[in-house]
Formats: C-alpha cells, sequence, structure tokens
C-alpha cells in the first residue's frame, strides 16, 4: 500500500500528525506512475553490475570438478569445485535424486570463514521430500559421469533416457528427458561464486574520488572496454567499490560480509517459450532482456512496495517465486531456484550444442547459498506435481473466500459496514466478506479499534454474519513505536523486533509513523504473533473475522527501495539481505497459523491475504497483485500476472477488481468485475482517493452487468471449489494458460488474454474498452474438441472464432467433454448456498462422452483431511451417466440433492432416461433453443453412487 | 376492501398450516401477493410474464420452470423470482426469492423461512405498531411541516410581492432623484459660475495693486541684481503676494459661494449614495426574483439564511442558494437544483490536494423545522449533507402516509 503515500488526510478525517504529513508530501510523486529514481536497476546493484557485465568478458576462467565420490548411504554425489585460477578456494558440491524426478544441486564454500555463513532457505521445502540412492548411468571417469533420476524400477534404456550428464572440467550439468538433452547447466559458462573473504583494513573505505573514478571505469566496461581481472588476493580499488559499503538514492548499505554473490546459467535446450519468475507486470511468455540488439532490464526478484506499479516491465514487484517453466511441444521442465535474497534472472535466446533454438537463463543472487532443483517434467501436469511436492500444493480455501470481496480504503465506520451490506441486499448482488482498511484501526494499532467510528465491532460482526457474512480486518507488520500500545512493548521487551546494524531495534517510517518490525524468521516470535489471534488478545474479534497482510515486502517508507536496510539482522544473525523475499511468507504464515489456533477445536482453515509472498505461500493463503490501477491496461495484464502466479503454485490470486488507484469509468468496472469472476480471487478495492465505485453506484445497464458476472461466478462456486481440491491432489493450477491443457499446439504458446479454469472452463475476458467483437481461439483441432456457449449452449468446433462482445457478454466455454458442477440459485452468500441443490452441466464430446468431478465437504474446517468428504466423478459414456468415488468411497453425509442436469451436444434425444437404483423413470425436455436436454428433478443425492440410463 | 381481508385470512391460515409442517407440499399460492393470486388457480399455469405453461402441479414445486421465475413464488428455486410476505399486523412485501429459507428472517410474519434452521419470530405487531407510530409521527411531522410550508408560502408571496413592490418603488424613486441630482448639478454650476465671477473681480483687484506696486518692486530688484540667489527671493516674494492676494480673497462673498458649493457637492453626494443603495438593491432584488425558489417560490424561505452543523472536528456551513463551508474551507458555491428540488448542488469549492475541487450535494427533506444534518463524505471532497425543511413536505406524501396508515390498521 505504498498506494497510501498520495494520502491526504481526508477533510472529514482527523488531521495527521504535522510530521507526518510533511513527510507524505516528500515521499509522493504528483506523477501518474512509478519513480523509478527509488527502484534499482541491475546497473543500480552492486553484485548484478559486476556479475552481468563482467560475465560478457568472462576472464576468471571455468570452473572445474576435481573430485567425486558417493555419499555412505549412496543418496548423494559429493564432490568439489575449483575455479581454474582460484584453486586455493574450493567449493563442496552435493547433487541428489528427489523421488518424483527431481535433481537437487547445492553449492557451498568447502572452507567457511568462521564469522560468516551462508544462508540456506529454511521452511519453504515441504519436510516430506525425499530423496533416492544415486544410481550411475556412466560411472565418473576423468571426462564425464552420469546417473539417472528415473526410480529403481524402471528398465535400463529408460534409465538412460532420463539422466543427468555430468561433464568434468568445465563443470556442465546436462539433464536429459526421454533421451533429449533438456536443461544445460553452466551452458555459458556463467557460474560464480564470490567467495567469502575478510575486509581487508586500508582500502577498507575508498575515497569518494576513488569511487568516482570507479564508476566511470565500469561504466567504460559497459561500453564494451575490457578490464584486466585481478586476483582477490591483491583487490584494486577499483574492485572493492560497492564490494564492502554500497549507496543507493541516499541510504547506505554497509555490507559487513563483503562481496558473497553467486551466478549460473541454464540452458532450456530445444525450448519454444519459458513462463514463471513472478511477481512482474509482464507478458505470460517471458521475454528476452539480453542478447543481439536486446536491451532490457533482467527480471528482478526483490519484494517490494511498487507504488503506482506499470505495465509491461522486469522491475520487481510485491512477491517473488523464483521458479522457470520451459516449455515446447516435447516436453515441459523446470528449474526452481532456491534463494531469498535479491535476484536478477536475464533470458536470452540461444542455439543449445545441438544447434537448436533455446532459452538460456542466467541467475544472479545477492547471497545465500546456491541450492536449486531441476524438474524433469516431461508433461506441464508432472511439472506441477513435482513443484508440489517441493513446496507443497494450495490450502484448500473456505468455500466462502471464493465468492466475491467487497474492500474499499476504507468502510469508514459501522454505518458505513451496514449500509453497504444493507445495499448488497436492496440490489439483490451476493457477495461474502466486507473488508477494513487501515482506518479501522484505533491510530494503526493494529488489532484495536477506531471507537468513535466501530463502537461495536463484534456486534458489526454478528450483524453480517447473520448473513453467514463475514469480515476481514487489516493487520500489516509494521507496529506503532507507542509504549503504551501493549504490541509494542511486549515486543520490545521480549525482544522481537528486526534489529538494525547497530543492534537496536529497527526503527521505520511507515502508516503509523514510527515503527519497527517484528522479526517474524524467528520461530518463537510467529508462535507469539500468532497468540494475538487469539479472541481474547484482539478485543472484539469474534470467528466472522478474517485477516489481511499488506506492508509485509517489507515496506518502509523512508527505507532503501521503500524496503528494509539490506544489513538490518534477524534472529541468528543472518542479514536481512539473506532473507528479505521470505519476511512476507514468514509473517504471513504467522498470521494464518493465528487464525487456526484461535478456536479451540484448532479445525476452522484460516484465511489470511497477503500481499507479499515466496515459494510456498500458496500453503498459508491468498496474494493479490497489489496496488493496481483503474485503467483498461492494468485489467488486460491481469491475466498474465495471474496466470504467471498460478503457474509458479501461487493459484489462489487475484487483481484489485476496478483497479486500485484512479476512478474506473463504469464500462471498464462492469468489464472488470466480469473478468475477476473468473479468476480465483474475486475482490473489488478501491484507495481512499478514489470515489466510490461499489456495484449499484453507476446505474443500468451496469448494475445489472456487474449482478450477472457476480452471480455466474456463484453458480460456478462447485466447480472453483472441486478445482481447489483437485489442486491439492494435483498441484495444478486453477487459472491455467491455454498450452497446459494443449501441450502440443504451438500457437497457444504464447496466450495469455485467455485462459482456461480447470481443464473445463475457457474464458476470454473482455479487456478493451468499446470492443464489439473478439476473436476466441478454442483450441483441439487435431482432437476434434468441440466448446459450448455457455450462455446460449451453441456448439462451436476447434477453432479461432469471432464473437460479438455486448457489455453484457462474457465469452465462456465449456469444453466438450467436460461435467461441471454448478449451484444456480442464488444467495446472499456462499454459506447461505450450502444447503442448496446442484445442477450438473454435461457437455458432450463428438463421440458422446464426458468426465467431471464433485468435491464436496463442509466447507471450512480441516476434516476433510480425515476423510471426511466427497469426492466423487461423473462420466457419460454409452448413453450411460454415472456417478461414482474417484477413489476411494466417501464419507461425508449430504442432504443436498442434484435438481438439474443439463446435457449439451446429445447427438439423439432419448425415450427414456431411468435411474438404475429403482427403474424411476425421470422426467426431462428438450430445449430446442439452446440445443440442451434437461432432466427435470432428478431428485438424485451426492452423497451416494447412481447411473442414469439413456434409452 | 371485504375481499382482500378475506384473502389475507385466508392465506394467514394456509401459512399457518405449511409453516407447521413444511415437509408437505406448498401450496400453489403460496409467497403470491393478493394482486395475482387468482392467476395460480386452475389447471394450468400460464407464467406471468414469459410465454410457457406449466401443469398446476409445477407451481411452488421447488424446482423453477418459467424463465420469468413466476411459476416458484413461494421457493428460491427461481433466482429471479418474488416472494411476497403477507406480514399481517404490519405491511406486505416482496422479497426476492434468494431470500426464501436463506436463514435471515426477512419476513415480519416469518413466511420466508418455512423451511430452514432458522426459527423466526412473527414480529409484525410490534413492528406493525412501531411502523404506525412512525407515521403518525410522520404525519405529524408532514402536518406540521405542510402547515408551516403553508405559512412559508404565504411569507414568500408577501415577501415576492413585497420585493416586487419595492422593486417597481425603488425604480420610481430612481428618476426622481436623478431628477434632483440633475437640478442640484445645476445649481452648483451657477454657484460655480458665481465663484469665477467673484474670482475674476478679486483678481481684477488683484492687477491693480499689481501695477501700483511694480515701481517699487522694480527698483528694488534691481538693487538686488547682484544677488545670485534671486530666484529664492522671488520666490518668496511671490508667496508672500499671494498670501496677500488670498487674504483679499477671503471676502464675505466668496466665503458664501464656497460654502454654497460645498453644501451642494454634500447634497449631490448623498442623493448619489441613495442612489446607488437604490440600484444596488434593484440588482439585489433583480436576481433574487430570477432565482428557483421552486413551486410556489416556497425554498425562498431558505434564501438569505446560513445553518450551521457541528460534527466532532469541524462546523459546516450551509447557506441555501449562496455557499458551503466546512470551517474556513469552500466546499463550493449554489450551482444548480437537481432532481426536481430534492437536491442542491454546490460546487466549485476549495481544490482539493490531489482531488477534485470540493463540493457538497445536499439532500432536501421533509422537516418541521429547518435543520442541517448528517454531513457526510462519501467520495474523496465530495460531500453529502441533509437538510430538513417544511419546504420539501408535500401533500401526496401526506396522503401516501395516510393511505398507508389506513391499511395498516
Amino acid at each position: 500500500m505504498i498506494k497510501k503515500q498520495e494520502r491526504k488526510s481526508s477533510s472529514l478525517m482527523p488531521t495527521f500528525c504535522v510530521i507526518f504529513f510533511v513527510f507524505l508530501v516528500t515521499m509522493t510523486s504528483l506523477v501518474e506512475s512509478v519513480d523509478h529514481s527509488k527502484f534499482k536497476t541491475c546497473g543500480d546493484s552492486n553484485f548484478c553490475k559486476r556479475n552481468r557485465i563482467n560475465h560478457e568478458n568472462n576472464k576468471e576462467g571455468f570452473y572445474r570438478l576435481t573430485s567425486i565420490q558417493l555419499s555412505d548411504d549412496k543418496h548423494s554425489i559429493l564432490g568439489d569445485i575449483v575455479q581454474n585460477n582460484n584453486e586455493a578456494q574450493p567449493l563442496s558440491l552435493k547433487i541428489q535424486v528427489y523421488k518424483d524426478r527431481m535433481v537437487r544441486v547445492t553449492v557451498v564454500e568447502k572452507n567457511p570463514l568462521a564469522n560468516k555463513k551462508r544462508y540456506h532457505v529454511q521452511d519453504v521445502l515441504l519436510p516430506t521430500i525425499s530423496t533416492l540412492p544415486l544410481e550411475w548411468v556412466e560411472k565418473p571417469n576423468d571426462k564425464q559421469f552420469s546417473f539417472t533420476y528415473e526410480s529403481s524400477q524402471a528398465d535400463s534404456q529408460t534409465k538412460k533416457n532420463n539422466r543427468v550428464q555430468v561433464q568434468i572440467n568445465p563443470f556442465v550439468l546436462d539433464l536429459y528427458v526421454n533421451g533429449e538433452l533438456s536443461i544445460s547447466t553452466n551452458d555459458k559458462g556463467l557460474f560464480t561464486f564470490e567467495h567469502m573473504r575478510e575486509k581487508i583494513a586500508q582500502i577498507d573505505k575508498p575515497a569518494p574520488e576513488e569511487i568516482k573514478q570507479q564508476e566511470q571505469v565500469d561504466l567504460n566496461k559497459e561500453e564494451g572496454e575490457q578490464q584486466d581481472q585481478q586476483q582477490e588476493e591483491k583487490p584494486t580499488t577499483n574492485e572493492v567499490a560497492g564490494l564492502w559499503e554500497e549507496n543507493f538514492s541516499g541510504h547506505q548499505d554497509s555490507k559487513p560480509h563483503g562481496p558473497m554473490a553467486i551466478g549460473l546459467d541454464f540452458t532450456f535446450a530445444g525450448s519454444q517459450t519459458i513462463y514463471g519468475i513472478p511477481e512482474h507486470s509482464t507478458s505470460l511468455a517471458l521475454k528476452t532482456t539480453k542478447g543481439e540488439g536486446i536491451n532490457e532490464q533482467p527480471y528482478r526478484l526483490y519484494n517490494l512496495d511498487v507504488f503506482e506499479y506499470e505495465i509491461d516491465k522486469t522491475m520487481a514487484l510485491y512477491g517473488a517465486v523464483p521458479l522457470i517453466i520451459s516449455h515446447d511441444t516435447s516436453k515441459t521442465v523446470a528449474l526452481f531456484w532456491l534463494n531469498a535474497a535479491e535476484t536478477f534472472v536475464d533470458i536470452e535466446d540461444v542455439v543449445d550444442k545441438q544447434n537448436r533454438k533455446s532459452k538460456n537463463t542466467h541467475w544472479i543472487s545477492e547471497t545465500g547459498a546456491m541450492d536449486f532443483f531441476l524438474l524433469a517434467g516431461p508433461t506441464p501436469t508432472d511439472i506441477f506435481k513435482q513443484y508440489a511436492t517441493l513446496t507443497g500444493t494450495t490450502a484448500l480455501p473456505q468455500l466462502f473466500s471464493l465468492g466475491y470481496h467487497q474492500c474499499r480504503w476504507n468502510y469508514k465506520s459501522e454505518d458505513d459496514v451496514k449500509d453497504v451490506d444493507e445495499k448488497f441486499d436492496e440490489n439483490n448482488i451476493p457477495y461474502d466478506v466486507i473488508w477494513l482498511d487501515i482506518e479501522h484501526t484505533d491510530g494503526k494499532r493494529y488489532f484495536t479499534w477506531d471507537k468513535n467510528n466501530f463502537p461495536t465491532p463484534a456486534d458489526m460482526q454478528n450483524i453480517i454474519g447473520a448473513k453467514q457474512r463475514k469480515m476481514v480486518t487489516i493487520v500489516d507488520p509494521h507496529i506503532k513505536r507507542d509504549n503504551n500500545y501493549y504490541i509494542h512493548s511486549e515486543a520490545t521487551s521480549k525482544g522481537y523486533y528486526v534489529k538494525n546494524k547497530d543492534n537496536n531495534d529497527y526503527e521505520g517510517w511507515c502508516w503509523p509513523g514510527s515503527s519497527s518490525y517484528l522479526d517474524f524468521t524467528s520461530k518463537e516470535v510467529r508462535s507469539w504473533w500468532s497468540s494475538n489471534f487469539a479472541y481474547d488478545r484482539y478485543k472484539d474479534s469474534t470467528p466472522n473475522l478474517y485477516i489481511w497482510n499488506d506492508m509485509n515486502e517489507p515496506s518502509v517508507f523512508n527505507g532503501p527501495e521503500v524496503s528494509m536496510h539490506k544489513d538490518a539482522k534477524h534472529h541468528g544473525d543472518v542479514e536481512h539481505r539473506d532473507i528479505h523475499n521470505l519476511y512476507g511468507f514468514y509473517y504471513h504464515m504467522a498470521t494464518a497459523d493465528g487464525l487456526v489456533q484461535r478456536n479451540k477445536e484448532q479445525n476452522d482453515r484460516s484465511f489470511v491475504l497477503s500481499r507479499a509472498f515466496f515459494a510456498g505461500s500458496q500453503r498459508i493463503g491468498a496474494i493479490w497483485t497489489g496496488d493496481n490501477a483503474a485503467q483498461w491496461s492494468h485489467l488486460e495484464i491481469s491475466n498474465p500476472m495471474l496466470l504467471s502466479l498460478n503457474l509458479a503454485g501461487i493459484t489462489f490470486s487475484g487483481a484489485d477488481v476496478g483497479g486500485f488507484f484512479g476512478n474506473p469509468e463504469p464500462e471498464l468496472l462492469a468489464r472488470w468485475y466480469q473478468a475477476g469472476a473468473f479468476q480465483p480471487f474475486f475482490r473489488g478495492h478501491a484507495h481512499i482517493d478514489s470515489r466510490r465505485r461499489e456495484p449499484w453506484l453507476f446505474g443500468e445497464p451496469y448494475t445489472s452487468v456487474i449482478r450477472e458476472a457476480i452471480v455466474k461466478r456463484y453458480s460456478y462456486l462447485p466447480l472453483w471449489y472441486t478445482t481447489f481440491y483437485q489442486n491439492t491432489l494435483t498441484g495444478a493450477p486453477v487459472m491455467r494458460p491455454l498450452w497446459v491443457e494443449f501441450p502440443k499446439e504451438e500457437a497457444l504458446f504464447k496466450i495469455d488474454d485467455q485462459f482456461m479454469v480447470g481443464d473445463s472452463l475457457l474464458v476470454k475476458p473482455v479487456t478493451k474498452q468499446g470492443q464489439t467483437t473478439t476473436s476466441v481461439i478454442l483450441p483441439g483441432k487435431d482432437t476434434k474438441q468441440v466448446w459450448y456457449d455457455v450462455d446460449t449452449g451453441k456448439q462451436y468446433p476447434a477453432s479461432t472464432i469471432e464473437v460479438e462482445t455486448p457489455l453484457e457478454k462474457i465469452p465462456v466455454y465449456q469444453r466438450g467433454g467436460s461435467v461441471i458442477p454448478k449451484k444456480e440459485r442464488i444467495r446472499r452468500s456462499s454459506s447461505q448456498m450450502k444447503h442448496d441443490p446442484y445442477t450438473i452441466q454435461i457437455a458432450l464430446s463428438t463421440d458422446q462422452s464426458a468426465y467431471g468431478e464433485l468435491f464436496v465437504d463442509d466447507e471450512h474446517s480441516f476434516a476433510y483431511q480425515k476423510g471426511d468428504f466427497i469426492y466423487k466423478s461423473f462420466t457419460f459414456k454409452d448413453n450411460v451417466l454415472t456417478y461414482k468415488d474417484v477413489n476411494k468411497s466417501s464419507s461425508f453425509k449430504s442432504n443436498n440433492k442434484i435438481e438439474k442436469i443439463v446435457i449439451y451436444g446429445l447427438k439423439s434425444v432419448p425415450k427414456t432416461i431411468v435411474a438404475a437404483s429403482g427403474d424411476r423413470k425421470l422426467e426431462f425436455e428438450y430445449d430446442k433453443e439452446h440445443s440442451r436436454l434437461i432432466i427435470r428433478k432428478p431428485e438424485l443425492s451426492i452423497d451416494n453412487n447412481w447411473t442414469l440410463s439413456f434409452k | 376492501m371485504m375481499m382482500r381481508l378475506n384473502i389475507l385470512i385466508v392465506s394467514s391460515l394456509l401459512f399457518l398450516i405449511i409453516g407447521l409442517s413444511y415437509s408437505k407440499p406448498l401450496s400453489k399460492d403460496y409467497g403470491v401477493s393478493p394482486e395475482e393470486i387468482e392467476f395460480y388457480k386452475g389447471e394450468k399455469f400460464n407464467c406471468l410474464r414469459s410465454n410457457k405453461q406449466v401443469p398446476i402441479s409445477q407451481v411452488n414445486d421447488d424446482y423453477c420452470d418459467c424463465p420469468d421465475g413466476t411459476d416458484e413464488p413461494g421457493t428460491s428455486a427461481c433466482s429471479n423470482g418474488h416472494f411476497y410476505c403477507i406480514n399481517k399486523g404490519h405491511k406486505g412485501q416482496f422479497i426476492a426469492s434468494s431470500f426464501v429459507n436463506d436463514g435471515v428472517c426477512d419476513c415480519c410474519d416469518g413466511s420466508d423461512e418455512y423451511s430452514s434452521m432458522m426459527k423466526c419470530k412473527n414480529t409484525c405487531n410490534e413492528l406493525g405498531k412501531e411502523m404506525r407510530e412512525k407515521q403518525l409521527q410522520d404525519q405529524e411531522k408532514y402536518a406540521q411541516g405542510l402547515k408551516k410550508k403553508a405559512e412559508m408560502i404565504k411569507d414568500a408571496i408577501e415577501v415576492m410581492e413585497s420585493k416586487t413592490a419595492s422593486l417597481e418603488k425603488l425604480r420610481k424613486e430612481i428618476e426622481p432623484i436623478n431628477q434632483e441630482i440633475k437640478e442640484l448639478e445645476v445649481l452648483k454650476e451657477n454657484k460655480d459660475k458665481e465663484k469665477q465671477q467673484e474670482l475674476d473681480k478679486i483678481k481684477e483687484k488683484e492687477e491693480e495693486f499689481k501695477a501700483k506696486t511694480t515701481l517699487e518692486t522694480t527698483n528694488e530688484e534691481k538693487q538686488q541684481q547682484d544677488i545670485p540667489d534671486n530666484d529664492v527671493v522671488k520666490e518668496i516674494e511671490k508667496e508672500l503676494k499671494e498670501n496677500e492676494e488670498k487674504e483679499q480673497l477671503t471676502s464675505e462673498v466668496y466665503d458664501e459661494i464656497l460654502k454654497g458649493i460645498e453644501q451642494l457637492e454634500k447634497e449631490i453626494q448623498t442623493k448619489r449614495d441613495s442612489l446607488r443603495d437604490k440600484q444596488n438593491e434593484i440588482q439585489k432584488i433583480e436576481e433574487m426574483l430570477k432565482m428557483d425558489f421552486g413551486k410556489n417560490n416556497v425554498f425562498l424561505a431558505l434564501y438569505g439564511k446560513c445553518f450551521d452543523l457541528k460534527t466532532k472536528e469541524y462546523t459546516y456551513t450551509l447557506c441555501p442558494f449562496d455557499r458551503a463551508n466546512q470551517g474556513g474551507t469552500s466546499l463550493g458555491k449554489f450551482e444548480k437544483w437537481e432532481n426536481d428540488y430534492e437536491n442542491m448542488l454546490f460546487t466549485n469549492g476549495q481544490q482539493c490536494w490531489g482531488g477534485p475541487k470540493r463540493s457538497i450535494k445536499v439532500s432536501l427533506e421533509c422537516g418541521s423545522e429547518n435543520e442541517a444534518y448528517d454531513v457526510q463524505e462519501p467520495g474523496k471532497c465530495e460531500y453529502t449533507i441533509k437538510l430538513k425543511t417544511p419546504a420539501s413536505c408535500d401533500e401526496e406524501h401526506l396522503k401516501v402516509l395516510l393511505l398507508e396508515n389506513d391499511h395498516s390498521f
């Protein structure tokens, strides 16, 4: 919410203290876009500059393997790596094979210095991951060796085809998939390992002139002039500048540990497109940043609160997942770079050893261990499964959180909340959650209430709760430095704050003014933080209250790049630079745990929305794409941004509907609701300076169009819920790029303006102003795929079609061969729909078959983890519709019935439809207008198996 | 009236039966308003607002057959349907079908929650009582307001008449004053002439006097030619002479003339001031008469008045037809009426930091006194305020209120 720096004390609001106001003014850029001078490019980050540029003229010598051995348990290959010109500083290499076709490589100093350490990312990998014993394909010789990543049961040819081939000198590690070279590690020889070193006293602080001189030299280098590199033992001032101290935008980074960067390149051999490394406001298919004639900034991963971010930039945003996925018609593979420090990724079009068009990616991280996983796929489904094995699947959302969320900075008072809540009813628009932003607190002291405007918060929550709706309040990680504030006084006395470089509590400015930041990397702090959500600690909180975590990059208004100083210190003397990208993840985790623990039974799934994230955040809760703007371009970019997040495991994600900054014209708002209705997390939100924009404020036709979009969302909730459950089994994205479902169709690889919900709905949101027609790609020509417009039932063969898109039209198509569970009765909230009957929507393939699944549980608890659920499938085949358990039998009991079965694409209308149990003949009609057969009130239960015969 | 009452009783009885055991099928007209109940009889049901016929057995059978949702008046099956609560003791009401059996008591008679877990109390009698009391209060308020309004209209007529009269009067007064000014100016001109003549006379005398003294001075000048500063000396002499002249000029006649002129000037100024005042007055009245004070000029009563509203942080001042302020900050000048005299719009107030120019929308409503209340800022620097005033009470509304009361008793 650096968003909020633009704020001025609104005239009805209490005036801010003068200092804060002055501060805000100074922080504010009046231009309507990001202030680039605040954020680093590669050239501004010394480690990136020296590694990205220097490697253009790599003179340091290649790294080579000097010894190889198998560990005692035979699960690891251990080796030494040395640089050709630096044999005195060997590195330790460890290679492991993980179950499900993954290879892990770790490199650290063999002889680390006693007073320094390399940080290994904690708490991201699941504890359940397991290694396999190594099996040679070719035993080590002086040139190379290879081993398989297949399990021991595989036959020897499979093992050979699916192997890792390691070259000794220079060190190159090649992953083969089905006999095809797929990922070549250190292909371009960009392996870098800045060995930890002691600071040399006499060149401690280069004089300013020297720095200047150095900068000039570096500039020269960028222009291509070559510099003779010298050995690290005798560093020149030129080399030292920026190594032990670095300045940016008036902030000094003391860098007490000096240079410890790592870098490595990976060629994705034969790759046609690469995806991933969110969060960036760019296309789904990653663009080339390096190479002839290309002068882009590398993709940057460094969680930042970027005020008014721009579209199509590789600059860092609020979260980071260092996962890159490569796809071509023969395979899908991936790389997971397990590092939480500032990281840059360059992408270059290259040719591989076999002269095939390929993609090289160059990774540079400021600190931390070199630790990465190669995921061997070979299908998109396999990749999702493999990555989920490492970092987990999405926490199954409580059903309510898949409904519509109404947010604004700020709903000002209990009356305001009540009024908005009632207006939803008056306009017959469902919603599930109303949100309170920072103004609801007493002076931005989280866990407290502004008692003037919210005198009876518990009553307010109960009123909302009576309609089975929920409330969300914001709780941010910056703590107001006020000795009378219990959170601050406890945190101070317990020593729970992040420390600055001088070991005092770190202080920075944020919403409350002077603030400190809790050190969530510490388990003890997290546990204490969680305890603050107990009902007796968080006064006036009720079970209807859930939480929103903002500003957890962390955002520090007066810090470097609006974040924390890198030399700040965390638990265990770990520098902030090491864990930066993990801070938000840990914070999110502690909050979500708090919501689970607050209930005696600890049986209520949490709901916490976070802005910052890292790999694994999907296990914790929802993510949104931060402070976007009320512009058509921001609506348009929401699809690729969410698709990227989904590919990287963060499936429960959304963008602020309407755009956070500014005022959307009604058409934009309506179109945004239509897009949001088919994106996983669906929340309308607005900046405090923007005009009110609740769904009914723009009159007709907009109110109806928005209502219809929201109603559509609610009707498909059983599909959403089932798809999220499927994700817990498969890791597959809920919102999918088309190529995931049609991996052989090259024309789809770069499509990011349309997408799939699960494997059955294709959506092409209208994202352009005044767009009266749009073309929709309906894939699957080779498999004779057909599609059905969900509004009209009209059938289309796979092709590119031109469709009319009047304001009320959302182009959505059901895939032939799929069955979608729906609920068509609309209620005030999703929880109110719990006992409502289902409608089953069947779209037949050309061979008159279809398949789909339904997941049902209590919609809110962890009981499903103990098997208390219904997970059944619908199969239509040979004129029989069968409903039965997907795998084991379901134990959950439900009185819900199926009230309607709709079948599209039947070639002949049956004479009778008979339910096998009791030979009951069902009532049905054929609706010619929509070419569909409707079974009326079949009265079939959802917790028993059944079959229907069409005769 | 009688028939309606019968239907009410019948329906209530049906409700009781159904309400007690919901497992039995719903009656076909459950959730139907008295006006439409006749359509729910017979063997077939024609969807009320779409072209489809279904057997009566499919009405209220918890499955939506009609595209318009009218076959399921009593269930939640059609998401576009409506449910009618009879609310005996209170007043009948349509709710969305989606509110039927959703666990929220929407009808005060509880008829919408016949098969949910929610046990709804019948609160119609209490609510009806409250409503009637409120209606009585409203009636009272309206009656009072209308009384005041009548006075306002009467006052307005008087004010308008008196203003028009004063305007006429003022306009009439202008010409005589102009005439008087003209006359006075003529008098003054004459006096000026007299003054000139008198001056000429004095000058003549002076010339004579000068001629006498020239010879003496010439001699003196000759003597003084060697003196370098003779300019200065000349000056002094000149002054001395003028003083002498003046002494001579302050003849009694001349003084009289001057006094006369002064007197005339004063009189002219007074007349001009009076003229300007009257012209201003005319302009003001003309401007006022051009303003839109609504039907019968009823809002004239608010003209020239200001209303203060104190909140925790600010005092808001609202001066209808003129301006609105938040303390010292301008929220705008009166721009126009909107929505048939329901809203007054004030725009072009002080520029908002990073936002629009401030504006405020005033919602007028019937009240027995003029009173501003409930100021809000729903959008950044876009304010709303409510103003109760008898001027906004209308007879039709009171009739509706009275009618409603008739119904509810």
